[in-house]
């Protein structure tokens, strides 16, 4: 499971997610991509589960790059307690995504294998997606190779 | 030289939000500038640019002709602002250039062929049941070069089918790079590997939120200040 080695506060206030993602909205190390279009706390379970179903639908060949790390600490309350005592203890990591954020990449595998591959991925995510090819971020045409 | 291809452009009164606009009307805003000339705000019809920009490569020189101007400036693309989910263009910015001057643009790098040790058929399997993959991965998209507008290279063909071992490299250094174009990366640089991976039983990872080690300000600020220290003692 995918989580900080060490951070430098134990517990984080929620933030705000509203927009678009600025950042790591491209195809940049491999041939595609899956994007997310909606915004979510991706689990590090979540991540973890389209990470596994990729791996083993490629099986061979290709390399696969995870975009997203869960950095962001989430707590909650034992069940049936009171409120008040504080902030519950952490319970999962999370990563913050915003619509556009390249969440996984692939590279070395044919668009069907990287299609098929991203669409059982989804299937693991809470959010819809779209598959995105490398593109040329000038011309707007796919990348060679790609 | 070849030929510079044109693009017609009117010229734009609109500014800052109300811009948004403009887009909704299918007209997408743009900028021309460049050394020692003057900035025109300008904007294009999107299907158009489309068309116009597919035909190009990232690198083209080309002809901006602005409505009501007499002559076309030459000009490269600088940057293509697109929507991150839609892909729809945004804004573009044309540099423009003085064709005797020269000028500092990324070219892009692409492959041809395929490495024969990245195909399917060379992955290989041994006794344990594990498969050996290569792959080949490009490290560098695109190179930065120096040279006269005019003798921009639309892009850099690297022919990969001589990758046949796992130790073939391709560096900077390997490319063939026309007279007159400088190229400022690192001769060194790697742009095409193979990288092998090994493939055989899923591993299994705990699934639990381990504990996770909490720096405090103060604990942070002491350690920094260490690794200062143990840089000035370096």
């Amino acid at each position: 499971m995918l989580m900080p080695k060490r951070v430098k506060y134990r517990k984080q206030q929620r933030g705000r997610r509203d927009g678009l993602a600025t950042r790591g909205t491209t195809v940049a190390f491999g041939e595609y991509g899956l994007q997310a279009t909606e915004a979510c706390w991706m689990t590090s379970r979540q991540i973890e589960a389209a990470r596994r179903v990729i791996v083993r639908y490629i099986r061979r060949g290709g390399r696969m790059w995870t975009r997203v790390f869960p950095d962001k600490p989430v707590t909650k309350k034992a069940a049936e307690t009171r409120m008040g005592g504080g902030k519950g203890a952490v319970d999962e990591w999370v990563s913050v995504v915003q619509p556009g954020r390249v969440l996984f990449e692939l590279g070395g595998v044919d668009e069907d294998t990287a299609r098929e591959a991203f669409k059982q991925a989804s299937a693991k995510l809470s959010i819809s997606t779209q598959f995105l090819v490398k593109t040329d971020q000038i011309t707007g045409t796919k990348v060679a190779g790609a | 030289m070849p030929e510079m291809l044109s693009l017609e452009v009117g010229p734009r009164e609109v500014v800052g939000k109300k811009v948004k606009a403009l887009r909704r009307a299918g007209v997408v805003p743009g900028v021309v500038y460049g050394h020692h000339a003057e900035t025109c705000r300008v904007q294009m019809d999107e299907r158009e640019l489309g068309r116009f920009l597919s035909r190009l490569s990232a690198s083209s020189l080309i002809q901006v002709v602005v409505q009501g101007e007499d002559s076309p400036r030459p000009a490269l693309i600088r940057d293509v602002q697109r929507h991150v989910l839609t892909q729809r263009i945004q804004h573009v910015d044309f540099l423009q250039v003085d064709l005797t001057e020269q000028v500092r643009i990324d070219v892009p790098i692409v492959s041809v062929g395929e490495a024969p040790i990245a195909l399917p058929e060379a992955a290989v399997t041994s006794e344990d049941g594990t498969t050996l993959v290569a792959s080949l991965i490009q490290e560098l998209d695109s190179l930065e070069v120096e040279c006269l507008p005019t003798d921009i290279p639309t892009g850099f063909s690297v022919d990969v089918s001589g990758m046949a071992s796992v130790h073939d490299v391709i560096t900077v250094a390997d490319l063939q790079v026309p007279e007159g174009v400088t190229v400022h990366n690192d001769p060194e640089h790697v742009v095409f590997r193979i990288l092998v991976e090994r493939f055989g039983e899923e591993e299994e990872d705990e699934d639990e939120i381990a504990e996770v080690e909490v720096i405090t300000a103060s604990e942070a600020e002491r350690r920094a200040e260490e690794r200062e220290e143990e840089e000035e003692e370096d």
